[in-house]
């Protein structure tokens, strides 16, 4: 949003059939996107034969298995890892100045900041040799097109927005963007992430809507038929609601389809706070750690139990038809809201019914009356359409009924004021620009920003007392905190319980055994693991799987991860925390990790 | 009649109208003055007074959203148009900022504000309970924005009648020379700690000396024992970031706007715990007892079908993690 005007993966997948070189930024791939992984597998095989640079402090399942090059950083360092890339680009002219010149704005900036980061500088910081950021820069710089993805090792990490930003403008100082195997491609963890970005169920307004332009607002209100004067408010992320229930501000929390009891960051004060509010639960499952302190579940419907739809990250929409019937009393989660709206007598302006349609396909050609005309528009899909063609990418209108493959291809981008989904957020400090000041000062009327900021090292640091960093991350056979995952025995049995990656030479220097008990201490609380001893972490970095955490247990590793979320995009800080391991020196009776 | 149950009789004259009716006044007001503060944000210059607009326009949404619900629930229609009142206002506010500036607008504002007080003064004698209490908020907010407003033209004005008429004397609200607006408090009060003022290459960003000490006593501890290793421009762009935030930002409403308005300052209540911490509720999520599924996969290159065989490999993977 901050280099483009508005959010919305520019590429498609196809890129990366097209492409001749990936790079996968704090996304483990193998683990966490398997078909896609397969997909960039098969295109190694193909004719372009990409080169595949993978970015992560991990040595993962998806640098062993098709990497031609790791770049194993220490966490927390994107930001200047990024910086070095873009400062060998320039150096070696591996830049576009035509684009640069015409299409976006801020390149002096840009190139003052990231001149500061020598290769050399960046090893000191990432811990990257110097010839090795070379050796990426030049494959990135050389080929004829680059995809770029990243994940939530660049999310919810150290300057998350500050790091999206550099992959981007990565791509802009290459011109690499808008055309076949060319682009930035930021992911989501699932479909879900997709959809609330775009229709505003985070708390920002629906089809990329800037809160802060009454334009906006008015036109919004003029197709719900309510008055203006209640639309316009400053978002509030989800870390801040939480915080706002940990202060009182915050009575009653419904909470749908997310189990923040395990995810959400230090976690002791989350489940004091949760334990403080009248908390409604609505989930498919009543045994999440969430449901058990909930006041008043509303069982739903999970898929294949109802009809709606999803857009996945290269913005294509598909149709997911209800196949069975939810069990007992549960319900799809829009008949729950319907009924609800009901309830509370909601109406628009004209005293008549807010929500005035009864099923998936009303509701989605609502959306697609809402989208009309905005940046991700739908208007020109519809249930038969979705079903025909199986899947359509937006924007798609009545002039474009195939819908678009890729975004930005004529090199216009949504930064005039009227269109922008924001006016210019200040990376440091989350704050935006007024519109006259936007309007004055900075709108770049179409082109793109080149967004380049300073590395800081993470709030959590380590000392004597805390001299490692724990990250988290997740495993190919769990989904987050498995509240479906844990209910099949062949992935449970694959995964079966929480661990300690720790590195050969940190756990010969503690006296620690593979399988080893540790203790991991941080300055909020404490967890216990055994240890798995190995060369997938360097030395001074743990990592722990995030999705563990049942109630009365030391599992879940968010106890250890402080309650800090990124000011711009709000999404919470959870995987760099300072720890110190504490040997308990039992050895568990079974290391699974030795198994079949 | 039976729905008006959170009503009293104080006013004879009212005695018999619903909620409805005693509320709808006070809503189209309420919005009618959002759509003036719209039409003043749209004018504004000053970045930190439009962040001050943002808030009250914030507020009294509140209010809006609050009493809206109370009619909801007993069944009426809240009457969410503002009538023709909002389009006067409105334009009033648009012609004054642009023909007289920032002052003239806030006073034109403190019009507004003063016909709203003294609609909920009346209105709130005629009910009680839940209504009360939801207009028992909406009256304080109002109190406080008046303050706001009848501070900052004290200031800009320097008129002696206008700072006589706060609860405090007019330095507790502005330690400068000249008028600005917190984007925390919306004051400029003396502190112990410098104020945060950054411009470009940043976006203008201010918080005032008072409001950096109560926002650096806001961190929890195990981040505020470490900020003293953090860089100066990290500190305060960390507090900057924590003071604009709404946790914070109702923290200065209740804490700080309260008592310079003359009131109590108003604590959240935290509701009581239902449960002792980390109770063992119910077990965790075990696995069911299923028949294993074998998928089929069909890989179409050596790198595909070798990355497949080790995904089904657990061995294979757990050497990754």
């Amino acid at each position: 949003m901050e280099n483009f005007g508005a959010d919305g993966p520019p590429g498609a997948y196809e890129d990366f059939e097209r492409t001749e070189c990936i790079v996968l930024v704090g996304h483990n791939a193998a683990e966490q996107s398997t078909v896609l992984w397969m997909r960039i597998l098969a295109a190694k095989a193909g004719p372009l034969r990409p080169k595949v640079i993978v970015i992560d402090p991990r040595r993962t399942f998806t640098v062993t298995t098709g990497a031609d090059l790791h770049l194993q950083l220490k966490p927390g360092t994107n930001v200047a890892l990024l910086n070095g890339i873009c400062h060998v680009l320039i150096e070696n002219g591996w830049i576009d100045r035509r684009f640069i010149e015409t299409h976006t704005v801020k390149f002096d900036q840009f190139r003052e900041i990231v001149a500061r980061y020598t290769p050399e500088r960046v090893e000191s910081i990432c811990g990257v040799a110097a010839d090795t950021l070379r050796q990426a820069a030049e494959w990135i710089g050389t080929s004829r097109s680059t995809v770029t993805t990243c994940l939530q090792g660049v999310y919810q990490s150290n300057q998350a927005t500050a790091a999206a930003c550099a992959i981007n403008s990565m791509h802009l100082l290459m011109g690499k963007i808008g055309r076949p195997g060319s682009a930035p491609l930021q992911f989501a963890g699932q479909p879900s992430s997709m959809n609330t970005r775009e229709v505003g169920a985070d708390g920002t307004y629906p089809a990329y809507r800037n809160w802060e332009d009454h334009n906006h607002m008015l036109d919004l209100a003029k197709r719900w038929n309510v008055p203006v004067e209640l639309l316009g408010k400053k978002p509030v992320g989800a870390p801040e609601i939480f915080k706002l229930c940990e202060l009182g501000y915050v009575k009653v929390l419904w909470n749908i389809g997310t189990n923040p009891a395990v995810s959400m960051t230090d976690r002791t004060k989350q489940l004091r706070t949760l334990n403080g509010v009248f908390l409604v639960v609505q989930d498919c499952f009543a045994d999440t750690e969430t449901a058990q302190l909930a006041d008043v579940v509303l069982p739903s419907a999970m898929w294949g139990e109802k009809t709606g739809c999803m857009t996945n990250a290269e913005r294509r929409c598909t149709l997911l038809r209800k196949a069975v019937d939810p069990p007992g009393e549960a319900r799809s989660d829009l008949d729950i809201f319907l009924d609800f709206a009901d309830r509370m007598n909601l109406r628009d302006a004209d005293g008549h019914r807010l929500i005035w349609y009864t099923d998936p396909e009303g509701a989605f050609d609502e959306w697609r009356e809402v989208s009309r005309g905005c940046i991700p528009d739908y208007s020109g899909m519809s249930y038969a359409r979705l079903a025909e063609t199986g899947g359509l990418q937006w924007p798609c209108t009545a002039a474009k009924p195939e819908g678009t493959v890729r975004l930005y291809e004529d090199r216009s981008f949504p930064t005039q004021w009227y269109i922008s989904e924001s006016f210019e957020k200040d990376i440091e400090t989350g704050h935006e620009h007024t519109l006259n000041e936007y309007r004055e000062k900075r709108d770049p009327k179409g082109r793109a920003v080149l967004v380049a900021t300073d590395y800081q090292p993470p709030l959590d640091r380590t000392d004597d007392d805390f001299p490692f960093i724990a990250i988290s991350g997740r495993q190919v056979y769990r989904w987050h905190t498995r509240t479906k995952t844990g209910r099949a025995p062949a992935l449970h049995d694959a995964g079966p319980s929480v661990f300690v990656s720790v590195s050969r030479h940190d756990a010969g220097r503690l006296g620690i055994d593979d399988g080893d008990t540790v203790r991991i201490v941080s300055r909020r609380g404490a967890i216990v693991a055994p240890a798995k001893v190995g060369d997938v972490v360097c030395a001074g970095v743990v990592f722990i799987p995030f999705h563990y955490g049942e109630l009365g247990e030391e599992h879940a590793v968010n106890t250890l991860m402080p309650q800090t979320w990124d000011p711009v995009s709000k999404q919470p800080i959870q995987k760099i925390a300072a720890v110190r391991l504490e040997p308990i020196g039992t050895t568990v009776e079974r290391q699974w990790w030795h198994e079949q | 009649m039976a729905r008006a149950v959170t009503r009293t009789h104080a006013s004879a004259h009212r005695a018999d109208a619903p909620l409805e009716d005693l509320l709808a006044p006070l809503l189209i007001q309420e919005i009618a003055t959002i759509a003036a503060i719209d039409a003043a944000i749209a004018a504004e210059k000053y970045p930190d007074y439009v962040v001050m607009y943002q808030g009250t326009k914030t507020g009294k949404q509140s209010n809006v959203e609050q009493m809206a619900t109370l009619i909801r629930r007993l069944g009426g229609v809240p009457p969410e148009h503002g009538g023709l009142r909002r389009y006067v206002l409105k334009a009033q506010l648009a012609i004054t900022e642009r023909v007289s500036g920032t002052t003239a607008t806030l006073k034109a504002m403190r019009v507004g504000e003063l016909r709203l007080l003294r609609l909920y003064t009346e209105t709130i004698e005629q009910v009680d309970g839940l209504a009360r209490r939801a207009l028992g908020k909406a009256l304080g907010r109002t109190i406080v924005h008046c303050h706001i407003l009848t501070a900052h033209i004290a200031k800009r004005t320097a008129a002696a009648r206008e700072a006589e008429s706060l609860p405090l004397p007019l330095d507790r609200y502005f330690a400068g020379p000249r008028a600005k607006a917190c984007m925390r408090c919306h004051f400029d009060r003396p502190g112990t700690l410098p104020a945060l003022e950054r411009g470009d290459p940043h976006l203008y960003t201010y918080v005032c000396a008072g409001c950096h000490v109560d926002v650096r006593a806001e961190f929890p501890p195990d981040l505020a024992s470490q900020m003293d290793r953090w860089p100066r421009h990290v500190q305060d762009a960390r507090v900057l970031q924590h003071a604009l935030g709404r946790p914070s930002v109702l923290n200065a409403i209740h804490a700080v706007l309260y008592p310079l308005s003359g009131l109590a300052p108003e604590t959240s209540v935290r509701a009581r715990k239902k449960a002792l911490l980390v109770p063992a509720l119910a077990p965790p999520p075990s696995p069911a007892e299923e028949t294993r599924t074998v998928l089929a996969v069909q890989p179409h290159t050596t790198g595909e079908a070798q990355y497949v065989a080790e995904l089904f490999d657990y061995r294979t993977v757990r050497t990754s993690w």
